[in-house]
């Protein structure tokens, strides 16, 4: 097989002595010194899976084995909020659309549908004969029950709001209206109405998230979802010990079962990533999520073409609270956003300028254009120069610092992060930056309360569309941390939201992406991307921007039993 | 005898209020909810959220609630696992964490044990120096460097034994966990017998036995090892209760479902009624083994009993 490491990347990995000034971490000046002096770290080419074009072989035994980094919260789709427990919520159920190994839009459990009213109506039509996993029949009826579940504020679904382009649905979230006015009704058996306050380009995207998959009740729809759930997906859950496996087994009464190879996944909760790199390198996992930053060269080493780093919609960024000195001066907010350089922090932090965001919606998403900030066309000294004199003009020089606190979650890479980004800063401009780390939730909750001045924070997206990185920013947004609040923002994603011609709908979300970049409350450092080990005999899967790579398509490869 | 048991018994539960009483006041003053996440949650939802889990009403309220439920047995529903109960969570993790628990104690004593006495009996002579040196390291190398260590020898490096997982439960999974979970204590009891017996061997009694001209074996077994179990024992009650809730390190490490995980990650999720849950049960644990240890250390010594 090709192994893109080995072959395109003759860089060493670093040795062990700046290995572990890295992982130190304790000195971010010399952290930078050190990037600066390495060859180009091997990690950079590590971003396209491997291309194999040879004949389907597949092994006599069809088990993928998953590691999981935590285990899922939640198998209620509705109420599951863990990118790891979407993994398996995507193998035991399917929405009325799904999607291709490459991200695209395919029918689901709908097998086609019908746009009506001007993009306000969604008629799907059911697969005939549909079935739970347990072989009852799954009809338009139960549909219209989970939808009605998934925005009942009893339900208590974080996710509810995608649902929010149904008709009424906002109103029954919020409480004003009860579940059964929402706008989804059963035409007949096998025809699912959906009715859209307004035309919703990414409403079909939506559909694919956990909170639109059906979810069997015991008895009524207030009642709980069974406790080993029956889903509708390709796989069916048989049995689970929480914090040691799920055991998933093929679903005989999936529509596209005999396209599905596997015949059983296994997800394994395994939290600490040292451990998920001993079972793998002892073959217990055949893919292992959540590579830590810190080994991957040196495991890009060990496993030719095993580690794949993939980018995927997620950005991370330093946000700015608005609503108090010193960040409520304009000028400070820009100054700190146009001297930091993300290509630079990048590599000292992540070790390779590769994942280095310039803009706040990632470049992943083909339609959409992102905007650059004023200042992206001058020169670094230019920047500089006008950082400097952006913050002399807001009283702040060498007499006089600016000074001002970074918070973040405690965690060694966020760690790694803040301090290379202190350093930085300091480098140029007369400024004086205090870290401070604080447990998750401690932190979480200071960042809801506007009590930080500067916070690190990571927005990943639920759909391929720009306007879920922007919405968060809204002045109405419960998500809004930065106190952001501009009319003119406001009002263009109103616009877009409202506007039915998707070029004109990306152009509006650019112009208020721009708003938000130039206003620089928020400073995006870097987009995010997967770092996991994949053995080469796990098969059909393909690179896509929510990385999400449902046991569907995935297959096991002849190959010769693993040499220990 | 009797009046001694109760004494202690009743001590235990009240124990067990305080420890209840003051976990749930400091839980609950750490800042940070169960519901925070990057992805703040819709106001309504939050709102109902709470309302669902009694957050909304006041504190005391919740407190005796609580208390209450307690009392007929239930934990109260999680806030992290929204699909169980806490006594559910309790109920699968606590049989794992018991299982390799009871291994490693019954290892740390036997072998501990055999240790100690094969020690105090070459006392000062080279045998003794190489079971206490070993014991001083075992004692020393903390279970988080262990552990892993044991995994990369084992699993990775000879490929003996399965690098984590419970599997089914079988001693190919469990080996390295106990050995991993056991090695300290039985360190510890080593070196406690050892040091007790030591002391025990050089009393007038013993002198006294010995100018009978018993030998030294019969010394050793039958006068000795009694009086000498006592500090083993006062040791072994607390221990045991530690051991047999489950070890966070261990259990992360071998990626084993015990309950002992659930306390640092139900303390960062802010899992309320978790932590608790497990609290009560590690409390319970300890409570129990201290009033058995103290039994049996009145059964061994009946001075104790007088005091």
């Amino acid at each position: 097989m090709v192994s893109p490491i080995a072959s395109r990347d003759p860089a060493p990995p670093p040795t062990a002595v700046s290995r572990r000034f890295f992982a130190l971490g304790a000195f971010a000046l010399l952290l930078i010194a050190c990037e600066r002096a390495q060859p180009p770290p091997a990690l950079d080419s590590v971003n396209a899976p491997p291309e194999r074009a040879e004949p389907i072989v597949l092994a006599a035994e069809q088990v993928l084995r998953r590691s999981l980094s935590i285990e899922p919260e939640s198998l209620d789709p509705h109420r599951a909020e863990s990118l790891q427990a979407g993994h398996v919520l995507r193998d035991l159920f399917e929405g009325l659309v799904a999607e291709d190994p490459a991200g695209k839009l395919i029918p689901g459990a709908a097998s086609s549908w019908e746009v009506e009213d001007g993009g306000r109506a969604y008629v799907s039509r059911l697969r005939p004969g549909a079935r739970w996993s347990d072989g009852t029949p799954l009809r338009a009826a139960d549909w219209v029950r989970s939808f009605r579940r998934a925005v009942a504020p009893e339900t208590g679904a974080r996710y509810a709001a995608l649902l929010r382009p149904i008709l009424h649905a906002e109103a029954i979230i919020a409480g004003r209206l009860p579940p059964e006015a929402l706008g989804v009704h059963a035409s007949s058996e096998d025809l699912l109405r959906i009715e859209l306050e307004r035309p919703t380009p990414s409403f079909l995207a939506r559909l694919t998230h956990p909170i639109a998959f059906p979810v069997r009740l015991k008895r009524d729809e207030h009642g709980e979802p069974l406790r080993i759930p029956v889903g509708n997906g390709p796989f069916m859950l048989v049995e689970r010990v929480l914090n040691s496996h799920l055991r998933l087994l093929k679903n005989p009464h999936y529509h596209a079962a005999e396209e599905v190879r596997l015949q059983e996944v296994l997800y394994l909760p395994i939290e600490r990533s040292q451990a998920t790199l001993a079972r793998y390198r002892t073959n217990e996992i055949d893919w292992a999520d959540e590579i830590p930053v810190t080994e991957a060269a040196a495991l890009a080493a060990e496993f030719p073409g095993e580690l794949l780093v993939l980018p995927y919609l997620g950005t991370y960024y330093f946000g700015l609270n608005a609503s108090r000195p010193p960040f409520s001066d304009p000028r400070v907010r820009r100054a700190l956003a146009m001297s930091l350089d993300s290509r630079r922090l990048s590599s000292a932090a992540l070790f390779t300028p590769r994942q280095a965001a310039y803009s706040f919606v990632p470049p992943t998403l083909e339609a959409y254009s992102s905007p650059r900030p004023s200042w992206a066309g001058l020169s670094d000294e230019e920047r500089l120069a006008l950082a400097r004199r952006l913050l002399a003009e807001a009283g702040y020089g060498e007499q006089r610092p600016l000074r001002f606190e970074l918070r973040f979650n405690t965690g060694e890479d966020h760690r790694r992060i803040a301090l290379a980004a202190s350093a930085l800063w300091r480098e140029h401009l007369p400024v004086q930056v205090e870290l401070h780390h604080e447990e998750f939730r401690v932190f979480l909750e200071n960042r809801r309360r506007r009590a930080t001045e500067m916070f690190r924070a990571g927005w990943v997206a639920d759909l391929p569309d720009p306007a879920d990185f922007l919405e968060n920013f809204r002045s109405d947004s419960p998500r809004n941390d930065t106190a952001f609040s501009d009319p003119r923002f406001d009002r263009l994603l109103e616009e877009a939201a409202t506007e039915s011609d998707e070029t004109r709908r990306l152009a509006l979300l650019a112009e208020a992406e721009s708003i938000l970049l130039e206003e620089a409350v928020v400073i995006p450092l870097f987009h995010y991307a997967s770092r996991r080990l994949i053995r080469p005999w796990v098969r059909g899967w393909q690179p896509n921007p929510l990385d999400r790579h449902p046991s569907r398509w995935l297959w096991i490869s002849a190959h010769p039993s693993p040499a220990r | 005898m009797i009046r001694f048991a109760l004494n202690r018994l009743l001590l235990g539960v009240l124990t067990l209020f305080v420890l209840v009483s003051v976990s749930f006041a400091l839980i609950r003053l750490a800042p940070g909810g169960p519901f925070d996440a990057e992805r703040a949650l819709e106001p309504e939802i939050r709102l109902r959220l709470e309302a669902h889990y009694g957050l909304d009403r006041p504190l005391w309220h919740q407190y005796l609630a609580y208390l209450g439920g307690l009392l007929r047995g239930d934990f109260g529903p999680s806030f992290q696992y929204r699909d169980h109960r806490v006594g559910e969570l309790i109920a699968s993790g606590l049989p794992v964490s018991m299982k390799i628990g009871a291994a490693a104690l019954a290892l740390a004593v036997f072998l501990g044990l055999a240790i100690g006495i094969l020690a105090a009996w070459r006392r000062d002579r080279l045998l003794d120096r190489l079971l206490m040196g070993f014991a001083v390291l075992a004692q020393a190398i903390p279970n988080f460097v262990l552990a892993p260590l044991l995994v990369l020898v084992f699993a990775v490096g000879l490929g003996w034994l399965p690098a984590g997982g419970y599997g089914d439960g079988s001693l190919r999974h469990l080996l390295l966990p106990v050995v991993a979970l056991a090695l300290p204590y039985v360190a510890a009891v080593a070196r406690l017998s050892r040091m007790a017996l030591v002391e025990v061997l050089a009393s007038e009694y013993i002198l006294a036995a010995r100018s009978r001209g018993l030998p030294e074996i019969r010394v050793l077994w039958v006068h000795a090892l009694r009086p000498a179990l006592v500090p083993v024992v006062a040791y072994l009650g607390p221990a045991a209760a530690a051991i047999l809730t489950g070890s966070v390190v261990i259990e992360q490490t071998f990626s084993l479902p015990g309950i002992g995980r659930h306390f640092v990650q139900g303390a960062l999720n802010r899992d309320y009624t978790l932590v608790l849950g497990v609290i009560v049960v590690v409390g319970g644990f300890v409570v129990f083994f201290n009033f058995l240890a103290d039994l049996i250390a009145a059964w061994l010594d009946p001075r104790i009993r007088l005091r």
